[in-house]
């Protein structure tokens, strides 16, 4: 296909042009490294993310060091680049959405119109670095006008007069412009008191003229000397032609739809009507260049300056090519003076190489890009686009450029050999999202390029995700987000798996166990709750700690996927576990429970038999205390009353009992049936076992 | 920008994966890891660690494994022991112990780890021509490895009895697409043995539980040995780009595998340095290839849009 070797052949006569060593050729591109080594005797070279290299030197001598750099491969990544990759985002998607929704094709342009007006607000907010993207939004507005906006094929000219006024001052930065000439003389005229003596006056105000910027025209016209009011009575006639001239312009007619409000011009829409209103607007013209006034106008400064304006008017090609410094400039007089209507684009391309040919700019790639926008050359654009402008820039203005029809989209979106199979829109792509790839605020950007490049986008994206770091969670977290968006399942396996895996091995079980659930990585698992039982059923557990550590991670284990047998084993294992810990825990509290019960007993018998041995206590409450004693004497867990108590007590229930035999007190009697039969059978035992055990 | 100053005495650098970290191998035998972080807006490394991994024997090469098997680091030494070690955490700070130690017979030149199907898997080229094959089933504890297989870079019968003495080698194991790596790695040595240092493709056929050498990187000019390999990470692409550095040439060739003639190869450029080259990287897409070599510059080659490589840009200390 004749595109294709066009852009070959591009590529490679750049190549042999700068082949000659110059510094500014593009084929090979010298990087100074600093701070390398006097004798590097090894080099190790790796890649990290995206674009950056980096290189390891090590000395030969014997005791030498080494250092270690790494270097940033293309432009880097300043905060306003940085703000254009964000911002441009939105308006990108947006379009590759549209795309895959499905479109009616014969509409398809107004959405590249949406997206082309989107990025054009976007380039429009510089904070920095304004010349770049100045040039930046310039070339998107060609562009624009050019390949995308089918509503105003026919009045592009004019539409080609509108964006010179626009961007006229940052085309050339170092070379004289109409612009760069008006805005000299603007500051210059608040001071003149008649600028008509100035030929610089003149020259101005015919260099805005063959441009059209007509409101400039009549700006300066009405600062003339003869509108002064000391002025006005004695150069009446000079004043009057100011006046006609003036006038005229006021009333030239221009083929577009619309003006601005209160600018100076008629716009006439409609072919037919346009050309009746120019040829009378120019009879007047002639009309008024060979008016007898001109004898009458004594300064001489005015007569030729208006002349001269009338020239421009009537489109003389040499005083157009003096007025102007620039071949856009000359390209659009000659639509505005020259041949108004709207011509095929054949015509435009043979215009225009000939104003190139007269007045070529010092910038040559912006020269062939301008020209190759309004030619149509879409290989041309392509070469000199991305010499001029980088990896952004190719990468988003592909859309706008295939809205001009099916070659262009042939052109872009053709699959090639030489590429890989690759296309040249999914190449702008690759490398524009490898760019983004090189920064860690920016990577996250690049899967929505991914996503719209059909063949090696997904595999791009995969490697990204997998280069990034897995000891950082949140980072993990990203990216398994966006695997998510994209359906990488297996990838996000990969990840969740290097980020448990890491977490183990750095002593956080439960955070790698979490990881590792959500991995679904049933092996790592399985040989991880062995290891856990292991150490569990070494008795390693027993300890409090440890229980609960256990515990927990039971938890957490038993919370996910309790498929795997060894998981469910182990949940019900802790179960048992628990189980048998409460009742050891159950034990060793009644044991110290039944220790301070037998104390308070001992207290309560040492009371009793202190009450009892001392004699003070009555004899007739003897028996009411020996019953309550009774609890102490049949102490289930041991023997509370020792042998010798045993017998002070049976020694006083003998004396109750002497008492009622000698008839002196009844209190037996008192008690209630059975309860001295206990009390005496308590006694006895108690005796009983006291001997025992003694 | 500089990033870190190595001491002196160190010989061999290698970075994992993500690019995130930096392993030393001295001459002494000591090894350091370095992890890249950022100290004032521009990337700097710090030490993490400092170990003794050989005694009395300088480090060879070092390489990294793969994340999922958390950060792993294998190493040999001219002392012909090969070592593989972990990261863990002790006492909340990083450490690096070693897992497992698989001697050798002669010294191993080259390592690198592959993440297959069936388990991790460590190949070692070691300078008598032959390259070993270890292998471990245990996913997270790495201290178990078997020898599982033994292959000589020589298909030629009567050059494989011959002894060799190799000064080099080079492996490069096909690049995982995803997380799945295939068991395919490429294998030359730098000897003037012709038959040893013809670059090889070796692959696992799972059903005979072997390795076998399916193609062969050769053209008849070839006398040098071969001092690097890089096989480029493959997104999509039809056929396979590996780079072979050998002397002050850089080979690209183009392996197809699985098509109408089971596997065939081509070269497809010849990228000259003035000296010889030392080492070549691809970048994470596959078309930018980096190349170093002895006369201190480090040269960038792309393919044109007419299919041509050609230089790009060098970087010049």
């Amino acid at each position: 296909m004749p595109g294709i070797r066009r852009l070959e052949e591009l590529e490679n006569g750049e190549r042999n042009a700068g082949g000659d060593g110059s510094s500014s050729s593009s084929a090979a591109v010298i990087y100074s490294v600093p701070g390398g080594l006097r004798d590097p005797g090894r080099l190790w070279v790796s890649w990290s993310n995206g674009n950056q290299l980096q290189l390891s030197y090590i000395e030969n001598a014997v005791a030498g060091g080494g250092r270690v750099t790494e270097i940033h491969l293309g432009e880097g990544w300043d905060a306003e680049r940085r703000r254009l990759a964000y911002d441009s985002l939105p308006a990108f998607a947006l379009l590759q959405n549209q795309r895959q929704l499905g479109y009616n094709p014969g509409d398809w342009w107004e959405h590249v119109l949406e997206y082309s007006k989107s990025i054009r607000s976007v380039l429009d907010q510089p904070t920095q670095g304004k010349e770049k993207t100045s040039m930046l939004k310039a070339v998107w507005e060609l562009i624009e006008v050019f390949y995308v906006d089918r509503s105003a094929t026919w009045w592009l000219p004019e539409r080609l007069v509108d964006w010179l006024a626009e961007y006229d001052k940052v085309l050339l930065s170092d070379e004289d412009t109409v612009h760069s000439k008006v805005a000299s003389f603007q500051r210059k005229l608040s001071e003149i008191q008649f600028p008509e003596d100035d030929v610089a006056y003149w020259d101005a105000m015919a260099s805005a003229l063959s441009v059209g910027w007509l409101d400039v025209v009549i700006a300066f016209l009405r600062m003339h000397g003869s509108y002064r009011l000391d002025q006005l009575d004695d150069r009446q006639t000079e004043n009057g032609l100011v006046e006609a001239v003036t006038l005229l312009i006021m009333q030239m007619p221009r083929l577009r739809p619309r003006l601005p409000d209160g600018s100076p011009g008629v716009a006439i829409g409609f072919k037919p009507d346009f050309s009746k209103a120019r040829e009378k607007w120019r009879s007047q013209v002639s009309k008024l260049e060979n008016s007898v006034f001109w004898a009458e106008c004594n300064h001489r400064g005015t007569l030729l300056g208006l002349k001269k304006l009338i020239q421009v008017l009537l489109g003389n090609v040499d005083v157009l090519q003096l007025s102007t410094f620039h071949w856009m400039e000359l390209l659009v007089a000659h639509f505005l003076h020259l041949i108004p209507f709207s011509l095929v684009l054949d015509g435009m391309r043979s215009i225009a190489s000939k104003c190139k040919g007269l007045k070529s700019f010092g910038d040559e790639d912006l020269q062939e890009l301008l020209s190759a926008i309004i030619s149509n050359d879409t290989e041309i654009l392509l070469a000199k686009c991305s010499k001029v402008f980088n990896a952004w820039m190719m990468a988003h203005v592909d859309d706008l450029l295939i809205a001009k029809g099916e070659d262009v989209r042939s052109l872009l979106e053709e699959d090639r050999q030489t590429l890989g199979g690759l296309s040249l829109k999914e190449l702008h792509r690759l490398v524009y999202s490898q760019v983004l790839s090189s920064h860690s605020l920016t990577w996250q950007l690049a899967p929505v390029y991914l996503a719209a490049c059909p063949n090696r986008g997904l595999g791009m994206l995969e490697a990204l995700l997998m280069k990034q770091s897995c000891s950082n969670q949140k980072l993990a977290l990203k990216a398994l987000e966006i695997c998510r968006l994209y359906e990488l399942d297996t990838v996000s396996t990969a990840i969740a798996r290097a980020v448990g895996v890491h977490s183990l091995k750095h002593g956080k079980k439960g955070q790698g166990i979490m990881w590792l659930q959500l991995a679904r990585d049933e092996q790592r698992l399985s040989t991880l709750a062995d290891q856990i039982l292991n150490t569990i059923t070494s008795g390693e557990a027993d300890s409090l700690d440890n229980l609960e550590h256990f515990e927990g991670l039971c938890d957490i284990l038993g919370s996910g996927a309790t498929k795997h047998q060894g998981l469910s084993f182990l949940a019900r294992y802790k179960s048992f576990k628990a189980a048998l810990q409460n009742i050891r825990d159950l034990r060793r509290r009644e044991a110290s429970y039944t220790e301070n019960l037998a104390a308070l007993g001992r207290a309560a018998v040492t009371s009793l038999l202190q009450l009892l041995k001392s004699g003070t206590f009555p004899r007739k409450f003897w028996l009411s205390l020996l019953q309550e004693s009774v609890e102490l004497l049949e102490w289930p867990e041991q023997v509370l009353v020792s042998e010798s108590e045993t017998n002070t007590l049976l020694c006083c229930l003998q004396e109750l009992f002497l008492a009622r035999d000698r008839l002196e007190d009844d209190i037996l009697s008192t008690a209630e049936p059975g309860a001295v039969d206990r009390l005496r059978l308590a006694l006895a035992s108690n005796l009983c076992r006291a001997i025992l055990q003694s | 920008m500089a990033m870190a100053e190595l001491d002196s005495g160190a010989a061999v650098t290698s970075w994992n994966y993500s690019g995130e970290r930096m392993a030393v191998g001295f001459t002494d035998g000591g090894a350091e890891v370095w992890s890249k972080g950022f100290g004032n807006g521009s990337p700097a490394l710090s030490l993490d660690f400092k170990w003794k991994a050989h005694e009395g024997s300088s480090i060879v090469k070092l390489c990294w494994g793969p994340m999922e098997f958390g950060d792993i680091v294998a190493s040999c030494s001219t002392d012909g022991s090969v070592c593989v070690w972990e990261e863990i955490n002790e006492n909340g700070k990083p450490k690096w112990r070693q897992c497992a130690q698989l001697a050798e017979n002669s010294y191993c030149l080259d390592l690198k780890f592959g993440n297959c199907l069936g388990g991790l898997k460590l190949v070692t080229a070691c300078a008598d021509g032959y390259a070993r094959i270890y292998e471990t089933s245990d996913c997270i504890d790495l201290s178990k490895w078997q020898l599982q297989a033994v292959v000589s870079n020589a298909t030629d019968v009567t050059e494989k009895t011959g002894k060799c003495s190799c000064s080099g080698a080079s492996i490069s194991w096909k690049p995982p697409a995803g997380s799945i790596q295939q068991p395919l790695f490429a294998l030359g040595y730098s000897t003037d043995v012709s038959g040893f240092s013809t670059t090889k493709i070796w692959e696992f056929a799972e059903e005979h539980r072997r390795w076998y050498p399916i193609a062969q990187l050769s053209n008849a000019d070839d006398g040098v040995g071969v001092s690097s390999i890089s096989w480029a990470p493959n997104l999509g692409r039809p056929n396979e780009l590996i780079a072979v550095a050998s002397g002050s040439t850089v080979s690209i060739w183009d392996l197809e595998i699985g098509g109408k003639q089971g596997v065939s190869v081509q070269r497809i450029a010849e990228l000259e340095h003035s000296a010889e080259v030392w080492q070549i990287d691809w970048d994470m897409s596959g078309m930018t290839l980096a190349s170093s070599s002895s006369d201190g510059t480090v040269r960038l080659w792309q393919a044109g849009l007419d299919g041509a490589w050609r230089q790009q840009a060098s970087l010049r200390a």
